[in-house]
């Protein structure tokens, strides 16, 4: 543990809709933090809340949505009160992102290159032209791409999807952030391409000194990458601690039942154990735990249907909201 | 390449090895240039020339399971209109049957697609083509769109519905951990060609050709993962985009490489008992 403050720091995230339909929850009381240069692994199936959570955290939510928490601070910055343009120097700067596709991240009619000097000339406006574009072919260099200079000019229709991402990335880190969140980064890859991304991601963050916050519904990937997990589920995190002892020994039902039914080479045919059913709408009012009507444990016990899980702190710096897990 | 009666066989690779491109010749959907298809002893579906086999017989689940269903038609609309073209029993009962097999309730049957779940929708697409009782199905890559729970429930689904109905079944897909639940044989195809073919558990674990082991190794495990990543082989690079016409098409980024496979084209071969391998220099050998 470090006596230093974390970078990233949320406690109680409530993020709402309002809609024809009525309130729609899709964040309800998040917590979690993240330390410089570590990377924390959020997973958990899609209409979980993951990429409103990220959203949240870049202030990147629509007009109708309505954001609360006790804390949501980046390294010291309320970032809940912050204006227009106070999220310019943030955005792209000390807060940078990598999406899941890669190629609607970049515009058809411009170059790779004159996107990637914009990256860098919209907050470095001191720098002349021939510094920028020096930056940027030397960014290209370090994540891979080679002949750099060349490819300055080629347009993201020439590129593959990996070296896309690859451009993407270079785009993300040129400021030098202290936070970058990559959301579904790698799903659209090739496997052995995903495999150079992960490793680039890596060496990144060892070089750099970089946190991330890594999105993935892939437990294996958020395996390969995450030092810490936050497993999330209807909008809450469920469980979270080192990603290593979590993906290795869960304590939650619904980590548990994600690692069930997780396809692996050398696994036993047919010993995929599905999850029944499907994850609550968003409209839905629940009593009592959101897991329970797909929980082999919970379905039938009088704590689950009355009272919903707080996420409680365990050992070793595990945190688990079930009632079942005795702390 | 061949599928045997009650098989599954997976064909896995990366974009642009040739997998969608197969299955469409295989359905008649496109012409080949060379070579033979031969289906349950006929031609392809859908020639006008030769000994088509019937399209009843050769049936085809797509990856997309928003853009395979008429959004415009009911549930059980979609599962008649197969049945009533072929002059096949399209009673109520029959599509009440369906749904049943692929685990769905008969309440879905007036709600149109986009009412129901990609999982959902999936199993429509599936009790669409097993209704006209097809003794081939293609399918692909039908999980790849679907959170990893719902695979799971796909996957389980297949795999009964083949030990109850016994159909043959080619599975595409890129993932080769799902590819490792269906198939008892699995072909790795790289750049239009079959790079290695034999059974899963073998090509998988034991695999021969080193693109099957660049693709094994890259494989993100929950079990055979020490911290901080997988260990990846060094297979560096993106696959080339022309095709050259001699030589392997996996060495600008095999390790092994070596000038002979810049001239000579490595053929599929027996290489072991089951296992057919396209390379010079096999792995484990």
């Amino acid at each position: 543990m470090t006596n230093e403050s974390p970078l990233l720091e949320i406690r109680d995230l409530h993020v709402k809709f309002k809609s024809p339909a009525g309130l729609l929850s899709a964040v309800d009381g998040v917590n979690l933090s993240l330390e410089r240069g570590k990377t924390l692994g959020i997973v958990g199936e899609s209409g979980g809340g993951k990429s409103v959570l990220v959203n949240a955290i870049l202030g990147l939510l629509p007009a109708n949505a309505l954001v609360s928490a006790d804390r949501l601070h980046f390294s010291g910055i309320n970032l809940a009160k912050l204006s227009k343009s106070e999220w310019c120097q943030i955005r792209g700067r000390r807060i940078s992102m990598v999406l899941q596709d890669p190629t609607t991240a970049l515009s058809p009619l411009r170059t790779i290159g004159s996107q990637l000097c914009e990256a860098i000339s919209v907050h470095n406006s001191e720098l002349g032209s021939r510094e920028i574009r020096f930056r940027s072919i030397a960014l290209l260099e370090s994540v891979g791409i080679s002949d750099a200079s060349r490819r300055m000019a080629d347009y993201p229709h020439q590129w593959s999807g990996g070296m896309r991402q690859r451009a993407l990335i270079a785009m993300a880190i040129s400021n030098s952030p202290e936070l970058l969140i990559a959301d579904e980064p790698t799903t659209a890859l090739d496997v052995t391409i995903q495999a150079q991304v992960l490793e680039l991601l890596r060496s990144i963050q060892r070089e750099r000194a970089i946190a991330i916050i890594f999105i993935s519904h892939s437990l294996g990937v958020v395996k390969s990458i995450a030092d810490e997990v936050s497993v999330v589920y209807a909008g809450r995190v469920v469980e979270s601690g080192s990603c290593f002892d979590v993906l290795t020994g869960p304590s939650h039902p619904y980590t548990q039942a994600l690692v069930d039914c997780f396809p692996e080479i050398g696994r036993l045919r047919g010993s995929l154990v599905a999850i029944e059913g499907q994850p609550p709408r968003q409209t839905e009012r629940i009593e009592g735990c959101r897991f329970r009507d797909r929980c082999t444990i919970g379905r039938d016990r009088a704590d689950c249907a009355c009272h919903d899980p707080i996420l409680k702190l365990s050992t070793g710096g595990r945190s688990v909201a079930c009632h079942a897990v005795s702390i | 390449m061949t599928l045997s009666e009650g098989e599954t066989l997976g064909i896995v690779g990366e974009s642009g090895c040739g997998k969608t491109t197969l299955l469409r010749s295989i359905l008649g959907l496109i012409p080949i240039d060379s070579g033979v298809i031969e289906v349950l002893g006929g031609d392809p579906p859908g020639r006008n020339d030769g000994n088509p086999v019937s399209r009843a017989l050769v049936q085809f689940v797509h990856q997309d399971p928003f853009s395979s269903l008429n959004p415009r038609m009911r549930i059980r609309q979609i599962l008649q209109a197969p049945l009533r073209i072929n002059g096949c029993d399209h009673s109520t009962s029959r599509v009440r049957e369906l749904l049943e097999m692929v685990g769905l309730s008969h309440s879905v049957s007036d709600n149109f697609p986009t009412q129901l779940s990609g999982g959902q929708r999936q199993r429509v697409a599936i009790a669409r083509a097993i209704s006209l009782k097809p003794k081939v199905l293609l399918l692909d890559e039908p999980v790849s769109a679907l959170d990893v729970s719902v695979q799971a429930q796909v996957i389980n689904l297949i795999n009964n519905l083949q030990r109850t109905q016994g159909f043959s079944c080619i599975f595409v897909s890129h993932d080769l951990a799902v590819v490792a639940q269906v198939a008892s044989r699995t072909a790795v195809m790289y750049l239009g060609q079959v790079v290695e073919v034999g059974e899963t558990d073998a090509v998988l674990q034991e695999p021969a050709h080193p693109y099957s082991m660049a693709l094994s190794a890259a494989v993100p495990s929950l079990r055979h993962q020490p911290r901080g990543g997988p260990w990846i082989a060094p297979v560096v690079g993106e696959p080339p985009r022309e095709k050259t016409m001699t030589g392997c098409a996996f060495r600008s980024r095999c390790w092994l490489a070596t000038p002979q496979c810049e001239v000579k084209t490595p053929n599929l071969e027996e290489r072991a008992p089951n296992r057919q391998v396209a390379c010079h220099y096999p792995l484990g050998r």
